[in-house]
């Protein structure tokens, strides 16, 4: 699971659950791959972003590296920043641990880079 | 019905045919098949031989590929020129005990071939993009989507044996730009609505048609869809159902077109039929949102 992915994940389909975000990252196992660098999507896919969530989520697991605490002004044309976000946001890739429910803890395992967010009947 | 392991041989024939696509893959796009599909006048692709091809002739490699694909498959695969189809969709293997409540089937390769190259040469709509695969099963349009250079695939799925397969069709293809999530896509799609609602550009879709016990499926998982994307959808429907369909797309407020006619080769184990399979008329849909 890459933190692109964790960025929009929520766990407020459960009962009870009000917003369900961001889930908190145990990770066991993180890969880093390459992933064919694009600019364009990056710079795309930043305001979509929770900013502080995606820092938090890297820092959590240890793989901040050098993400600025801010995003960058006109970051749009800043390759070196864009690359950084890139390698954050699609490299790194949580292969197994969970993920945490901030309101509930209920937990979801992720096993071979696949989180299972399947809920119980008695949850939703 | 069960496919067998991947083994040495199959992954050495992958890589080469990946290798070959790498190249390629430019050219292809330019020349695609999506050429031939025109709003006016529907093509129908599948089972008619007359179609024209994007006009690239098979070496023996990718050959061989499709002939392995067609001893290995479960028997739909269609012996039809498509340089995308038989390079790449036949090299992914398909459900093991596929679960016939859950409509698991693998879309063809040939009619998956011309889905996506249709999708990028006339819509760009995957390169660079963040696309969404719903119902994803063993990967067979995640993995088309991530070789033409989306920006990342995201892949939902109930089904951990599916997932699974799906997982290994991602590392035999060596592609790096897919992710997936395993949910119900009908029930606790865990993707931030309020906040992130329609964060995807691109939503990709062959839905479970529906039966007696589950009529109209389909049509939930377009409401999904919809909901997903912030461009467009890309689905297929029963052409039984084209009416409905439409009427439906615009009661949320979306666009439909119908952009090829299909002819789908069912496996026959969802018709209960004496015969292997059961050619369906299906849509091939896009979606506006
Ligand atoms: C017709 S198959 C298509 C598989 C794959 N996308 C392809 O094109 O080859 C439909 C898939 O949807 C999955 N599915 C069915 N109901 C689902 C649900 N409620 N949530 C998520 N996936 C579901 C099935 O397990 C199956 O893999």
């Amino acid at each position: 699971m890459k933190l692109l992915t964790h960025n929009m994940l929520t766990s407020k389909c459960m009962k009870g659950v009000s917003v369900g975000y961001p889930l908190g990252i145990n990770a066991s196992d993180v890969r880093v791959s390459e992933v064919d660098f694009n600019p364009d999507f990056i710079a795309r896919m930043i305001p979509k972003l929770d900013w502080a969530v995606l820092y938090n989520a890297a820092e959590s697991i240890g793989q901040l590296e050098d993400l600025p605490k801010d995003l960058a002004n006109n970051y749009e044309n800043d390759q070196e920043f864009l690359k950084k976000v890139h390698h954050v946001l699609l490299e790194v890739d949580i292969i197994n641990g969970e993920l945490v429910c901030p309101e509930t803890g209920r937990k979801f395992p992720i096993n071979n880079g696949i989180p299972n967010m399947l809920l119980n009947e008695d949850e939703v | 019905m069960a496919f067998p392991q991947p083994n040495a041989q199959r992954e050495l024939a992958n890589r080469k045919i990946l290798e070959e696509l790498q190249l390629k893959k430019q050219l292809l796009l330019k020349q695609g098949v999506a050429s031939t599909l025109n709003a006016s006048a529907l093509p129908v692709l599948g089972s008619t031989p007359t179609q024209s091809t994007d006009g690239h002739s098979m070496n023996s490699l990718q050959r061989a590929a499709l002939q392995t694909a067609n001893t290995q498959s479960t028997g739909f695969f269609i012996s039809q020129d498509s340089s995308f189809g038989n390079l790449i969709l036949p090299s992914i293997s398909g459900f093991e005990k596929p679960k016939v409540l859950l409509e698991q089937y693998v879309t063809p390769p040939h009619l998956g071939s011309h889905m996506l190259y249709t999708i990028q040469s006339q819509y760009g709509d995957l390169s660079g993009k963040l696309v969404a695969d719903i119902g994803s099963g063993c990967g067979a349009l995640s993995v088309g989507a991530a070789v033409l250079d989306a920006g990342l695939v995201v892949g939902f799925e109930i089904d951990s044996d599916a997932l699974d397969i799906f997982s290994d069709n991602i590392s035999d293809h060596e592609l790096t730009n897919v992710d997936a999530i395993q949910c119900n896509v009908l029930k606790d799609i865990p993707i931030q609505y309020v906040k992130f609602g329609k964060v995807f550009d691109t939503v990709l879709m062959n839905p479970p048609f529906g039966t007696k016990h589950n009529a109209g499926i389909d049509m939930k998982f377009l409401d999904v869809a919809l909901q997903l994307s912030n461009n467009a959808v890309y689905s297929l429907h029963k052409t039984s159902t084209r009416q409905h369909v439409i009427k439906h797309a615009e009661s949320l407020g979306a666009k439909a077109e119908v952009l090829a006619e299909l002819r789908y080769d069912l496996p026959s184990t969802y018709k209960f039929h004496k015969k292997s399979t059961v050619d369906i008329e299906v849509d091939f849909y896009r979606f506006l949102v």
